[in-house]
């Protein structure tokens, strides 16, 4: 049902506390409202979208050039979903288990505590159940599977329903400013409204689903208000913030044969095998090759006839018979989760009074390393079984840094909350409970300790119902 | 010719992936930003 903010004051005691109303948070929220659990779920934004409400994402990135903030992550019910491409992928087993070599990448779970969840997840974002990877022979890569989801705007999709739950309160105009304390728990969460006015919703346990960039501000500016009282070891805060660096790396010349074997709607998705990462001390990555025009493959094949004319020559036949195809050839690699890139507070202040983001990112050595292994290794397999043969751009054949000219990052916040038991070395333990505090909890892929290459909304969907399932059994 | 010699190689490759056999010792060149077989001319 729908609560005006206004009555929040007198609502009484809640079972839960969901504070979002993007992905993790409408997940977890209605997971609970099912087993009948009283269930508060409250949006800083409005219903649709408003400047006014948005202006409160606005932040500042120091670092590598990045997406601006106020565009990445939306402030209105639904969140970020509302503006997702729908692009659904599992994190492997190894994203899980850590990277030989790559400190700080191995989660306290394992894939197999979020394989339950496959199922029911992809009913939550209506798409099919991922197809096996499908090895290429002994190449150390594999033809993987991607869903897209339509994609299910959460807000749209769900809002009847939540409006019509007796479970659920669903209140919009409700922007968590602190949490109450008494040094073991929280007692309240503190929100205000548009107009300024504050009320208090009293929980026995409260969940942090504001997404990638807002867990960290508001868990900062919560324990700014608090002399660190909400989270008491602040050494991993805001910190191990990663995205998925993506550029383009080339082009393909293929055989059709190879390329109907991995392509599906004129793109194939490749990933290297965990040997094959282990092997070669690299981070996970998604090759990706997409088809390009008859005019494109044209230039390829001129450019290779200046190199290598009695090859060139032979694929210009087998173009015009239809028997070679050309693509791009484009890559996204996992970023090693480094403590540098973080999340901070700005000195200047939201019109709540809320200090605004910093965002502290630069990709590094072992990103661009990872890009250049990947690349060539491919391209060795392509030219190796005959199936193809593959331009590389010059960064990616030389020993130099990255290029100048800068392609999209995909706007996939991960980290800053993330997940260890170890509170030297993360915001939340296992169950996704911040360490030190008895009743709080963060959703939302904030809390992926490492990244992998998938896109993050089926992994958080995963996270949130293994987490309603954990908060179930507490009650 | 030249299609014969590719045949040939397509054949051997897959022939190779069919058995699992590694195509490991089959070098590879760099020419223009091109990776090449060492045989391709």
């Amino acid at each position: 049902m729908r609560m005006e903010v206004s009555d929040l004051d007198s609502a009484g005691q809640f079972d839960f506390c969901v504070i979002g109303t993007g992905p993790a948070g409408i997940t977890t929220a209605m997971s609970l409202a099912a087993d009948g659990k009283r269930v508060a779920l409250l949006e800083a934004g409005q219903e649709e979208y408003t400047e006014e409400s948005q202006d409160h994402y606005k932040g500042t990135i120091v670092g590598d050039e990045y997406l601006d903030l106020e565009f990445t992550h939306l402030r209105y019910f639904g969140g970020t979903s509302n503006h997702w491409g729908g692009w659904c992928k599992t994190l492997d087993a190894i994203d899980f288990e850590g990277k030989k070599g790559f400190p700080d990448t191995e989660w306290p779970i394992r894939k197999t505590d979020l394989d339950p969840y496959l199922k029911q997840t992809a009913e939550i974002l209506e798409v099919p159940l991922f197809k096996p990877d499908m090895p290429l022979a002994n190449s150390g890569f594999k033809s993987t599977d991607f869903t897209f989801s339509p994609p299910v705007l959460f807000g749209e999709k769900y809002g009847d329903a939540l409006k019509a739950d007796p479970n659920i309160a669903l209140v919009f105009d409700a922007a968590l400013t602190a949490f109450d304390t008494n040094g073991a728990a929280i007692t309240a969460a503190k929100i205000k409204d548009s107009q300024g006015a504050e009320y208090s919703v009293h929980a026995d346990r409260y969940i942090l689903a504001t997404g990638g960039i807002e867990n960290s501000r508001l868990l900062l500016w919560a324990n700014a208000q608090s002399n660190d009282q909400i989270v008491k070891n602040t050494k991993s805060l805001g910190r191990y913030w990663m995205e998925h660096p993506a550029l383009p790396v080339g082009d393909v010349l293929m055989t059709t044969e190879f390329a109907n074997s991995v392509m599906q709607d004129g793109i194939a998705f490749i990933s290297p095998s965990a040997e094959w990462i282990s092997q070669n001390d690299a981070l996970n990555c998604l090759l990706y090759l997409e088809s390009m025009t008859y005019r494109g493959v044209k230039a390829m094949i001129a450019d290779v006839m200046c190199v290598a004319p009695d090859f060139g020559r032979w694929a210009f036949q087998q173009v015009n018979k239809s028997l070679y195809c050309g693509t791009n050839f484009r890559c996204g690699v996992e970023q090693l989760p480094l403590e540098k890139n973080r999340i901070e507070l700005s000195d200047e202040l939201d019109s709540s009074g809320m200090p605004r983001t910093i965002l502290y990112w630069t990709k590094g050595e072992a990103e661009l390393q990872s890009f250049r292994k990947a690349a060539r290794g491919l391209a060795d397999y392509m030219a190796k079984a005959d199936v193809g043969r593959v331009h590389l751009r010059p960064w990616v054949l030389s020993d130099g840094s990255y290029p100048k000219e800068y392609d999209d990052v995909p706007g996939h916040h991960m980290g800053g909350t993330r997940m260890s038991d170890n509170s030297n070395l993360g915001v939340v333990d296992r169950n996704c409970k911040v360490h030190g505090q008895e009743n709080l909890y963060v959703a939302g892929s904030s809390v992926f300790t490492s990244g992998g290459y998938a896109n993050p909304t089926f992994s958080i969907v995963q996270l949130a119902l293994r987490l309603s399932d954990h908060l179930k059994s507490l009650s | 010719m030249r299609f014969t010699r590719r045949n040939f190689f397509n054949l051997i490759a897959g022939a190779f992936m069919a058995m699992g056999i590694s195509t490991d010792a089959i070098r590879t060149k760099v020419r223009g930003g091109w990776v090449l077989r060492e045989d391709d001319t």
